[in-house]
């Protein structure tokens, strides 16, 4: 059976768990926080950025970031 | 053993009791009568999924014979057994064998049993105790960094109380020539400070002049430019770091916005861009 995952998608941050042992564990990311910000955000080239990058760089890329859904 | 239970069978002349009916005055959102309805495989996309180790619900159950657990196919704990050899081994025995085989299982797998529970509080105690060894090496991490540093407050706090202290033979503090032994005293304990930090791994974040990038920097204002190259940074507001190669604080900077320019054409095309100005021109070209 595989693992479950909870995912807590929330309009501000979001945060990842997963069931082991019987206990809840959440999930750290690339960069070691237990949460991140919930924004994505398209660059000119196309790359998409998701996150902790996407919110950084929403002042100087308004049009292409979504934040606050 | 107990009997064997036959599974139940439907008569399909027979109509179906306490199922429910249509009434054909009424609209209903699902046909009641559809005999796919209550089929749990057709309903299910998770069945299919190949991704999924899904153990399939129709499958018999086994049972274990060394436990009285009853575990399905495909399942974690699943174990292969031999059933038809084990069932024709203990069929050549006699009552008091079996009886015999029976108490030496049950023995067998109340062991077991206790070992598992052992096994389970043991793999918790060790969790439980990694976890305060995480937290005290989080909290004493930086204990080497720390020591160094104080020195570096020492050469802090004699260099203050130096500037505080009135000296007999030289004029008033406030002489040019005191001001620039202060920045001297100070601009070495700087350099002394860096030097430490450099010897554990940090490494000060060049930024000022540099293409804008998301991982190393934060964007906190734009700033207009008539010409010249978008998405640079033109001004640092704080410094960033890296840690042993790693950010350990981005820079937080301004960015350079190229102003009076026709807006990007991948942004006309894109289809979630609300462009007002696009849609005034597509109303022109409708109403022509």
């Amino acid at each position: 059976m595989g693992k479950i995952i909870g995912i807590d998608l929330g309009t501000t941050n979001s945060c990842v768990g997963v069931m082991e042992g019987g206990k809840a564990v959440v999930i750290p990311n690339a960069e070691g926080g237990r949460t991140m910000p919930s924004v994505v955000a398209f660059k000119k080239d196309g790359e998409i950025l998701v996150g902790q990058l996407a919110k950084r760089q929403a002042v100087s890329n308004p049009e292409r970031t979504v934040a606050s859904i | 053993m107990g009997k064997k239970r036959e599974p139940v069978k439907s008569d399909s002349n027979e109509s179906p009791k306490n199922e429910p009916t249509q009434d054909p005055s009424i609209q209903y959102d699902t046909d009641l009568n559809d005999p796919n309805l209550n089929d749990p495989n057709l309903n299910d996309p998770d069945l299919n999924d190949p991704d999924l180790n899904y153990p399939n619900r129709n499958a018999p159950v086994q049972v274990d014979v060394n436990s009285c657990a009853h575990v399905a196919p495909g399942s974690a704990m699943h174990v292969d057994f031999n059933h038809e050899q084990i069932r024709e081994q203990f069929l050549e025995l006699s009552q008091e064998d079996l009886v015999e085989a029976l108490v030496d299982s049950s023995c067998q797998r109340d062991n077991l049993h206790k070992k598992l529970l052992r096994s389970t509080a043991d793999f918790d105690n060790l969790r439980k105790r990694m976890e305060k060894e995480a937290i005290l090496l989080r909290a004493r991490a930086s204990e080497g960094l720390m020591l160094d540093l104080l020195e570096i407050l020492d050469n802090f706090d004699r260099a203050l109380a130096h500037s505080l202290t009135p000296k007999p033979s030289t004029p008033s503090p406030s002489t040019p020539k005191d001001s620039e032994n202060l920045r001297e005293g100070v601009g070495k304990v700087h350099k002394h400070m860096v030097d430490t930090l450099q010897r554990h791994g940090l490494q000060h974040m060049e930024s000022q002049g540099k293409p804008f990038d998301p991982s190393c920097h934060e964007a906190l204002f734009t700033v207009p430019i008539q010409n010249g190259e978008e998405d640079m940074v033109t001004e640092v507001v704080q410094k960033g770091y890296f840690l042993n190669g790693t950010p350990l604080r981005v820079a937080r900077v301004g960015v350079s916005k190229l102003v009076g320019i026709e807006k990007d054409e991948s942004l006309q095309n894109d289809d979630l861009q609300d462009d007002g100005q696009q849609n005034d021109d597509n109303t022109e070209n409708n109403q022509g």
